[in-house]
């Protein structure tokens, strides 16, 4: 019994030789309500096909070599030409099968092919782990697959499946809804940080106030945002009715109004309290030695204690963006518009690839958010 | 010589103890669920005054309390069968055997928290259709991975001479772990149970979207047929709802960190300050 | 009753334990003592089986312990460390009663049990129900103790279990331990680095150094017959001499006769402590008393430097 290596790549290869025999990879329906038909990946054109069993064959001969180097390099590489083969395979059965159907049918990636997918990634990320590689030499891997997938994308190869099929249809509204999202979240943390500053700053000396704001801020964090998106929406309505003004620049019940305030409230938490925590944290010596050359209090707040505390205050900031990035997609409900839309109108038109449409999206907006701040802080000055 | 410490402690009296409930901001909370809970219906002439324009002031599709008790079960079922699996595999990682599966269980930890918990949702319809069923396959996946991670950080929290010295006094492996170094995690544990159950009570709301009984119902059919009324009982009664719990579950943290309340029950019956 | 033949361990560089033999008698206080990093906590930790050795064997009361189920082999084997180790969300009644109760005694066996070490350790009644975290370093260890004698085992390693302690503390429960072993007769395996803990309490010292066993025997002959350098800086280099006269009591020394000296010093008290009260007290002898305060005869000076020469050439055999 040869001795195993890496039981993680094992267990991924596995997991995907399984999904092949036991899972459909595409799902194939005449139309949009007719349920679909199962069609394995060996029915996919021969290059895609065996590049993805290839691909399987050398991560799970993976654990049988030696060398550490040479099995993260084979594992990308395995990686890497599993994710073109899915793609590929994919793109051209859908081809295939629509080109030889009715024309309102339906191809969709079925279990086999996600699983597939998630072995793909969880290879490469295991493989990243294992080799220790810089934050660089994995965006530069990440930027590297993003950038042959667009390709593809680009050159059509995708064109059959059905989730791109309905891309076509909505591409006018969805730039329009993803700058909206966009500006949701970008305005709330905006607001919220210009908020939250200030209100750390008085709290700051006050141990008993700093307490009773993150408790109360605690508990309407514990509030579920569509309860407290529409607990808003009576109040501001209202507001509009009684005071016209408001309306007329944009604050009524219905709308962007409600969801920014949400989540400018649900922002202050994490950003008050990392900015606190921040504050906080800056050595008393430093503080002193500032004090002993003649800063007075306020300059040390600001010159000193500040810079300091700005790495905590963005790492808050991270959390605040990412989440605001998911409760937005909920203030689609109360008429905001974002990516959310997609999602809750294809929930009530059972247009499932519409709510994919409005879901990948929403992933991917979080997914960049977090890294890009990753990267920052990476780059911020050491703190104290 | 040692006695139990049960029979003269004065705090389980039970006058001291229904004092300490009563003065919890959780307690109060709690009664103000129910009484909502109990009350909304006949609310109706309040519900008119406030919104006078709407021609149904009071949700009757389902009464409060059936709604409370789906949504309940919604969360509950999820959160416990997470925190079967997610205590689970915290164990397993923390293992000589699972060691190896370590790294990549932290970084799908940390991708997996970034996720929106509605894209969780949003993902499962498609698969799984409608209804409950899906509701609760998303809740449970994504409550897996905070419930997850507070098991693997707190049993990597027990410190290694507490576990060495288990180990060399005579206890077998599987002792250990039950008897000491799973108590010893149990904040930790809580904590991420508490982080996950907030952020499902949430999500089961707007799962009412997708056809689920929930507290999210009134508030999803008031958007739909612009009634503030409903909206504003359905948010009043989930956000009392959500308060409780995470205050409830909160003692419930407090409670399992080593000789803490028991800390200061003991502090009393010796007489002394610590 | 513990003996180890030739065992060798390495962790993966170069060998931490070579080829180790040694021979611990039962009911004997043996210290291994040498400087950090020797190789001494690995050995104790072969002792009960939490390290498997590469090469050797180990025997504990005549069994290999391979051959016996680990569990079992460490349920009766008394251990304690130097940082205490106590269960943080046990109370400290629970923590002593640990074994015990893996061992399935009655409800009433272990409250017995616990009252019986409570008056040998001297520990405040009030500590009981505590948590440890309560506690004192000194209170901590004294609890680590008791929780290694609870089930009563007939051999107790403890792996520098006062180092981390303040010297008050140390040296009373270093007394304490002495005590007690004289009292219960158990055979005791003790690790340290500090030489004059070990000196005050071995009766079967062994010296390591970088993975070897350079010398083993009574305190005495160690001191007396120092192998090698090394020995001989360990055990005090310069202090040599003085360190010497640590293991012999006045007794040994006593003429019984009237004197007229007027310092007295207990019968009990080392050579050491006398060369140190006649320093300070300007006097070239001391009167003996035994426990009671009665005079029993008295110590001179000049017997002991004769003593001194005779060490210097020692007679050829040795203990």
């Amino acid at each position: 019994m040869p001795r195993v290596h890496d039981r993680v790549q094992l267990v991924l290869a596995a997991a995907g030789i399984a999904a092949i025999f036991f899972a459909s990879f595409l799902n194939f329906a005449p139309n949009r309500l007719a349920r679909s038909a199962a069609h394995g990946l060996l029915e996919a054109p021969s290059l895609q096909k065996w590049a993805v069993i290839g691909a399987l064959a050398a991560l799970f001969s993976l654990s049988l070599m030696k060398q550490q180097r040479t099995r993260s390099a084979v594992a990308c590489i395995a990686a890497g030409v599993l994710s073109w083969g899915i793609l590929a395979a994919a793109g051209s059965l859908a081809f295939t099968l629509t080109a030889a159907g009715p024309p309102a049918a339906r191809a969709s990636p079925g279990a086999a092919f996600w699983t597939l997918g998630a072995v793909a990634v969880f290879a490469i990320a295991s493989a990243m782990q294992t080799a220790h590689l810089s934050l660089l030499a994995r965006s530069v891997i990440g930027l590297f697959f993003c950038a042959a997938a667009v390709i593809m994308a680009a050159a059509g190869s995708f064109d059959q499946l059905s989730l791109v099929r309905e891309f076509a249809n909505i591409s006018g509204v969805f730039l329009k809804e993803l700058l909206r999202h966009v500006s949701l979240v970008g305005a709330a943390a905006l607001l919220a940080l210009l908020i939250s500053v200030p209100l750390t700053l008085v709290v700051l000396r006050r141990q008993t106030l700093a307490n009773a704001v993150l408790a109360s801020l605690a508990i309407l964090q514990t509030v579920p945002s569509i309860a407290l998106f529409g607990v808003l929406i009576a109040p501001l309505s209202r507001l509009g009715e009684h005071f016209p003004f408001f309306p007329r620049i944009g604050i009524s019940g219905t709308g962007a109004a409600p969801a920014i305030i949400a989540l400018i409230l649900y922002s202050l938490l994490p950003l008050v309290r990392s900015f606190h925590a921040g504050l906080s944290g800056v050595a008393p010596d430093v503080k002193e030695a500032a004090a002993a050359l003649g800063f007075n209090r306020r300059q040390i707040l600001l010159k000193i204690e500040v810079p300091l505390a700005l790495p905590a205050l963005l790492s808050g900031l991270r959390v605040a963006t990412v989440q605001a990035i998911g409760l937005a997609t909920v203030a689609a409900l109360i008429g905001a518009g974002g990516l959310g839309t997609f999602i809750f109108q294809g929930i009530g038109q059972y247009a499932l690839d519409l709510v994919l449409l409005g879901a990948f999206p929403v992933i991917l907006l979080a997914l960049i958010a977090n890294f890009a701040f990753e990267l920052l802080l990476r780059l911020a000055p050491e703190s104290a | 010589m040692a006695e139990s410490a049960s029979s003269e402690d004065p705090d389980l009296n039970s006058l001291s103890l229904m004092l300490r409930v009563a003065r919890s901001p959780g307690a109060w909370l709690g009664v103000l669920l129910i009484s909502a809970i109990i009350l909304l219906p006949s609310a109706a002439p309040f519900m008119r005054w406030l919104f006078p324009d709407v021609p149904r002031p009071v949700y009757t599709r389902a009464s409060f309390f059936e709604l409370t008790i789906a949504h309940v079960e919604l969360t509950g079922a999820s959160s416990l069968a997470a925190a079967a699996l997610g205590i689970s595999l915290g164990i397993f990682i923390t293992r000589e055997s699972g060691r190896e599966f370590a790294p990549l269980a932290s970084a799908l930890t940390a991708t997996a928290q970034t996720l929106p918990p509605v894209a969780v949702l949003a993902l499962a319809i498609p698969s799984l259709g409608y209804g409950a069923a899906p509701v609760i396959v998303a809740l449970w996946l994504y409550a897996i991975f905070p419930i997850f991670e507070g098991t693997a950080t707190g049993l990597r929290a027990v410190p290694p001479e507490i576990r060495e010295a288990a180990r060399g006094i005579g206890f077998a492996p599987a002792d250990r772990l039950f008897k000491i170094e799973l108590p010893l995690a149990l904040p930790f544990i809580f904590a991420g149970l508490r982080s996950a159950v907030t952020i499902n009570i949430g999500t089961a709301a707007i799962g009412s979207a997708a056809g689920a009984l929930s507290l999210g119902s009134p508030i999803i059919e008031g958007l739909a047929a612009s009634n503030p009324a409903y909206i504003l009982e359905g948010a009043l009664v989930i956000a009392l709802l959500a308060i409780t719990i995470d205050r409830f579950l909160a003692w419930l943290e407090e409670l399992t960190r080593p000789g803490r309340t028991l800390f200061k029950r003991a502090c009393r019956a010796s007489g002394k300050d610590h | 009753m513990i003996e180890l033949r030739g065992v060798s361990k390495s962790f993966g560089g170069p060998a931490a334990v070579c080829e180790l033999s040694v021979a611990i008698d039962k009911g004997s206080f043996f210290v291994l003592a040498g400087p950090s990093g020797c190789g001494k906590t690995t050995v104790l930790r072969m002792i009960n089986a939490l390290i498997a050795p590469d090469k050797g064997e180990i025997l504990v009361r005549g069994q290999d312990v391979r051959q016996v189920e680990p569990e079992s082999l460490r349920r009766s084997i008394g251990y304690v460390i130097q940082s205490g180790g106590l269960f943080p969300h046990w109370r400290v009644a629970d923590n002593i009663l640990a074994v015990p109760r893996l061992l399935g005694w009655s409800k009433a066996k272990c409250e017995a049990r616990l009252g019986e070490l409570v008056a040998l350790l001297h520990i405040k009644p009030a500590l009981i129900d505590r948590y440890p975290g309560q506690l004192s370093g000194g209170e901590q260890q004294r609890i680590g103790v008791a929780r290694a004698l609870a089930a009563d085992p007939d051999i107790i390693l403890m792996d520098e279990p006062f180092a981390a302690l303040d010297p008050v503390s140390r040296t009373a429960l270093q007394d304490e331990l002495r005590a007690i072993h004289a009292q219960t007769g158990k055979t005791i395996v003790f690790v340290t680095h500090d030489m004059d803990e070990a000196l005050r309490l071995a009766t079967g010292l062994g010296l390591m150094r970088e993975g070897r066993l350079l010398q083993s025997g009574s305190p005495a002959s160690l001191l007396n017959a120092p192998g090698c350098d090394f020995v001989r800086d360990f055990l005090g280099g310069k202090d040599l001499p003085l360190r010497q006269l640590e293991p012999v009591p006045v007794r040994a020394l006593l003429r019984r006769r009237w004197t007229s000296a007027s310092v007295a010093i207990p019968a009990d008290a080392t050579l050491k402590d006398a060369l140190r009260m006649m320093l300070a007290k300007h006097c070239a002898s001391l009167l003996v008393e035994d426990e009671n305060g009665a005079r029993i005869g008295e110590i001179r000076l000049s017997d002991i430097l004769a003593r001194r020469d005779q060490n210097r050439h020692p007679p050829t055999s040795q203990a």
